[in-house]
């Protein structure tokens, strides 16, 4: 029992490393290639996941930073559009005041000429028939020097009273 | 005489020993077929199960030997499957491990203690591999240190042999003593002889359980140890 038998070591020995070569050449060895090959792949997936994680952050961190410029960029333009606005609306109301002004000005000047015109014309009228009047209360004919004093006498009268009025 | 009482002698013209390493190999053959027959990318079944011990044993390697272990995934592989294969065959009624006869184990260690050696060498080359037995001592020391190292080179297979061989012989003797005891027990007149056969026939079960236990862990020293051996044999290390 407690014995070594060479020629069975040698045979046990033999058997044992032809097995080896065997088992490993025909089963074994393709086997642990696609082990390995199944590492190296899914490593690689991986990494690919990790750089396509890293690549995703990216753009999104730049989408975020773009989206952050164009909202402030918008913001902006809408304060600038409303600033422009508000400068348009005060440049606008300014001229059409200026405008009312200077309507309302002419009016009043065309109306003071006119009332000018107007009294002139008045006076005139009035000193005629206020000759025809004192020409038929004296019944003849005025001369011209007088009717020329009666009419300025009446005039600065008429003046006079509109100063003191 | 099979050297296990509860094995079968088959008559033949050469040992039991070498039917059964060749039963071991085909059984291993069989499994490997069975597991490498559709080689798949997503693992099912037998490829599978091959495919998780061959991790196991390869993790093992990698981490005692590091990345140089790829080349000697053979070797390992091969220890393990056929220690454990040969160890779980005796648990069948009828058989025996090759394992529990000393040849087969001498022949493992030596093949084992060659490796290491000639791995050692060819990793090292010749000078450096003698000069790391010598080891960091003064000169006078160094013949001493010699001497120890080759004793101590020399008690490993030795002990690589003896240990399995002790292990699963004693796991035979053990099955094949409770098997002979319920022969003996049962047929005889005595009541008391005849209860008594209740304990092998109870306790046959658990020694084999502890068996497949024993079979694996033995298989598993031996390869660890066999790791050991030859990494520390192709490692460049300061003062070993």
């Amino acid at each position: 029992m407690i014995e070594i038998s060479w020629p069975l070591l040698l045979t046990q020995i033999g058997t044992f490393l032809i097995a080896m070569v065997m088992v490993w050449k025909l089963f074994w060895g393709p086997l642990t290639r696609m082990m390995q090959d199944r590492s190296q792949r899914i490593s690689g997936d991986i990494q690919r996941a990790e750089s396509g994680r890293r690549e995703i952050e990216t753009l999104e961190a730049d989408y975020h930073r773009r989206m952050a410029e164009i909202e402030e960029g918008a913001r902006k333009a809408v304060n600038e559009a409303v600033h422009q606005g508000n400068l348009a609306r005060e440049k606008i109301i300014q001229e059409a005041r200026d405008e009312s002004q200077c309507i309302l000005e002419k009016n009043r000047e065309d109306l003071a000429q006119e009332r000018k015109k107007v009294l002139r014309e008045l006076r005139g009228q009035v000193a005629d028939l206020s000759l025809i009047a004192v020409e038929k209360v004296i019944g003849r004919q005025l001369d011209q020097s007088l009717q020329q004093k009666l009419l300025d006498d009446f005039l600065n009268e008429i003046k006079a009273a509109e100063k003191a009025g | 005489m099979s050297a296990v009482p509860e094995s079968v002698e088959f008559h033949l013209p050469f040992d039991s020993s070498i039917l059964m390493s060749v039963l071991t190999v085909g059984v291993i053959a069989l499994v490997s077929w069975a597991g490498t027959r559709k080689l798949s990318m997503v693992p099912k079944g037998c490829q599978n199960f091959l495919e998780w011990i061959l991790g196991i044993v390869f993790q093992f390697a990698d981490d005692m030997i590091g990345p140089q272990a790829r080349r000697y995934y053979p070797l390992f592989a091969m220890l393990f499957f056929f220690i454990v294969v040969s160890n779980l065959m005796g648990l069948i009624p009828g058989f025996f491990s090759s394992t529990s006869r000393l040849s087969t184990t001498v022949g493992l260690a030596l093949v084992v203690f060659f490796s290491t050696h000639y791995l050692g060498i060819k990793e090292r080359g010749l000078g450096a591999y003698i000069k790391h037995w010598l080891g960091p001592v003064p000169v006078w020391l160094k013949p001493f240190m010699f001497l120890i190292e080759l004793i101590g080179e020399l008690a490993r297979p030795l002990s690589l042999s003896f240990r399995l061989f002790g292990n699963i012989l004693a796991k035979e003797i053990l099955l094949g003593v409770l098997c002979m005891l319920v022969v003996i027990f049962l047929p005889s007149g005595n009541i008391i002889q005849q209860v008594l056969t209740l304990v092998p026939v109870i306790l046959r079960p658990l020694i084999i359980l502890l068996g497949v236990l024993v079979s694996i862990i033995q298989a598993f020293v031996f390869m660890i140890l066999a790791m050991v051996y030859i990494g520390g044999a192709v490692q460049a290390q300061e003062g070993h």
